[in-house]
């Protein structure tokens, strides 16, 4: 069976590109499929960073399509999780550097090895943008509720749809639940309205996920993470479940407050 | 049998760039350009030789290339033609140019010298520099950035990036950091990384060389 190639994009910087990737990536892992990470953020690369693999690199992504390098030397197996790879990009290169032509094939040959290419996209919308949809079946779109990001996802489905991309899905990212409540922030109904795209998942807004990405562990490894939570169920549903969305419920319940004081103290 | 008209080969102390090609100029000039632009700025600050053939080239045309070498950091070091195809009178104030028989140019023609080069400031990711000889650092290295030396890396400052020290096949190359603490650190055909965990780096200076077939780090003492 042929694996699928999923873009994770944005168009606006710094909303969890990179972040919803290494977790969705490792995630989908500990769920038994063999997964490639693929970073086309050739100059800024993060997701090595992100996924304490950065010490490992030798070739990337610009040696494999361009200097004669086999893809299996460049692949990077990831240090915790057997089926779990990474193509890292390069960084004294530039976007230029990759053609969308040469992402295509690249994506077609990682097909054949794994259940899910995910390609890390960059901000932005030119030549590196470009480069990441080439290759991709389907697309996850990025969006943090405030107004620029959907304004820039917006833009972003329209240029995949244009690209030929039809199933695009939105994960939106950083939620606060206190802020919607309060009416504060963009809630969910208000972002999907206007970009009509089907809604892929929820993740809220969690101070382990920058504890985590610091030391190189996606937060779903971090089982008393809600972020890691929420993006362990949205693994689920790109595995083909059916899983309910992570209840944004905004009182924490006394117990459960309790319960998470606890795991802290004794962490 | 695919032939390429510009091509450019590494060699001691410096690059040989072949012109060899029976393509009119303009091409040459314009894939010429496109490989060095390819080459990126691995090269900046290198000597080269440049080997033109058996091409006749007039002095307008030769200052051309000239021309783009320099846009590229490159410096023209020495000219070489066979068969007398570049005349020697109009070509002053071109450099050293050198009539040689038709023939394959050797290694050898390229003076084999030790050369350093300084560089004063801070590597910050993506920066890379390559150089044939050794390389000095006043400075540090950022994560994400790479010094590749033929000779040896000195850093006087902390390590941090990749750092590849006898990168032409060198075994007795090392690298010497006042902090050693690299992402990846490589000589010759050996390739380490740290250990996972905290990085035990401590405060000395230290050294890494190659002993008995494995990557060594150890205080830097002289």
């Amino acid at each position: 069976m042929k694996g699928k190639v999923i873009v994770i994009t944005s168009g606006k910087g710094g909303v969890g590109k990179t972040t919803t990737t290494a977790n969705l990536g490792t995630a989908l892992t500990m769920l038994g499929r063999r997964v490639v990470m693929v970073d086309t953020d050739i100059g800024l690369r993060n997701l090595d960073v992100v996924m304490g693999l950065e010490n490992r690199i030798v070739f990337d992504i610009v040696d494999v399509v361009t200097g004669g390098i086999k893809l299996k030397q460049a692949l990077i197996k990831d240090k915790r999780f057997e089926g779990l790879y990474l193509l890292p990009a390069a960084q004294t290169k530039e976007k230029t550097a990759v053609s969308p032509h040469q992402m295509k094939n690249l994506c077609q040959e990682l097909k054949k090895e794994f259940d899910f290419v995910l390609v890390d996209c960059p901000a932005g919308i030119e030549q590196g943008f470009k480069n990441a949809i080439s290759g991709a079946d389907e697309a996850i779109v990025v969006a943090v509720p405030e107004v620029s990001s959907v304004r820039d996802a917006d833009r972003i489905v329209g240029l995949l749809e244009a690209a030929g991309l039809r199933k695009n899905q939105l994960i939106i990212n950083r939620i606060r639940p206190r802020m919607v409540k309060r009416g504060d922030m963009m809630d969910i109904e208000d972002m999907i309205d206007i970009l009509s795209v089907d809604l892929l998942g929820v993740v809220p807004e969690d101070e382990s996920v920058i504890v985590s990405t610091n030391r190189g562990e996606p937060a779903v490894m971090d089982a008393s993470s809600r972020a890691g939570d929420a993006y362990r169920r949205i693994a689920r549903r790109l595995n083909g479940e059916e899983v309910t969305m992570l209840p944004l419920d905004y009182s924490e319940g006394l117990v459960n407050k309790f319960k998470r004081m606890l795991k802290l103290a004794s962490r | 049998m695919i032939t390429e008209d510009v091509v450019i080969r590494e060699s001691q102390g410096g690059i040989i760039i072949c012109l060899d090609s029976q393509d009119s100029f303009p091409t040459l000039k314009q894939q010429l350009s496109n490989k060095l632009t390819a080459l990126d700025d691995l090269l900046v600050g290198v000597q080269v030789v440049l080997d033109v053939g058996q091409q006749k080239l007039s002095k307008r045309e030769i200052q051309d290339i000239k021309n783009i070498l320099l846009e590229k950091g490159l410096h023209l070091k020495k000219l070489i033609s066979r068969g007398k195809s570049v005349d020697l009178k109009s070509n002053e104030g071109l450099g050293e140019v050198v009539n040689l028989p038709p023939a394959r140019l050797s290694e050898q023609e390229i003076q084999s010298s030790e050369e350093t080069i300084l560089i004063k400031r801070t590597l910050r990711s993506g920066q890379k520099v390559f150089f044939p000889g050794n390389i000095v650092v006043l400075g540090d290295v950022n994560p994400g950035a790479e010094v590749i030396a033929g000779g040896n890396v000195l850093v006087m400052g902390s390590m941090r990036g990749l750092a590849h020290a006898g990168a032409l096949g060198s075994e007795q190359a090392v690298v010497v950091a006042f902090r050693l603490n690299p992402t990846q650190l490589r000589i010759a055909n050996h390739i380490t990384r740290a250990p996972e965990g905290q990085s035990t780096c401590g405060n000395d200076p230290e050294v890494a060389s190659i002993k008995g077939g494995k990557v060594v780090i150890e205080d830097l003492k002289l």
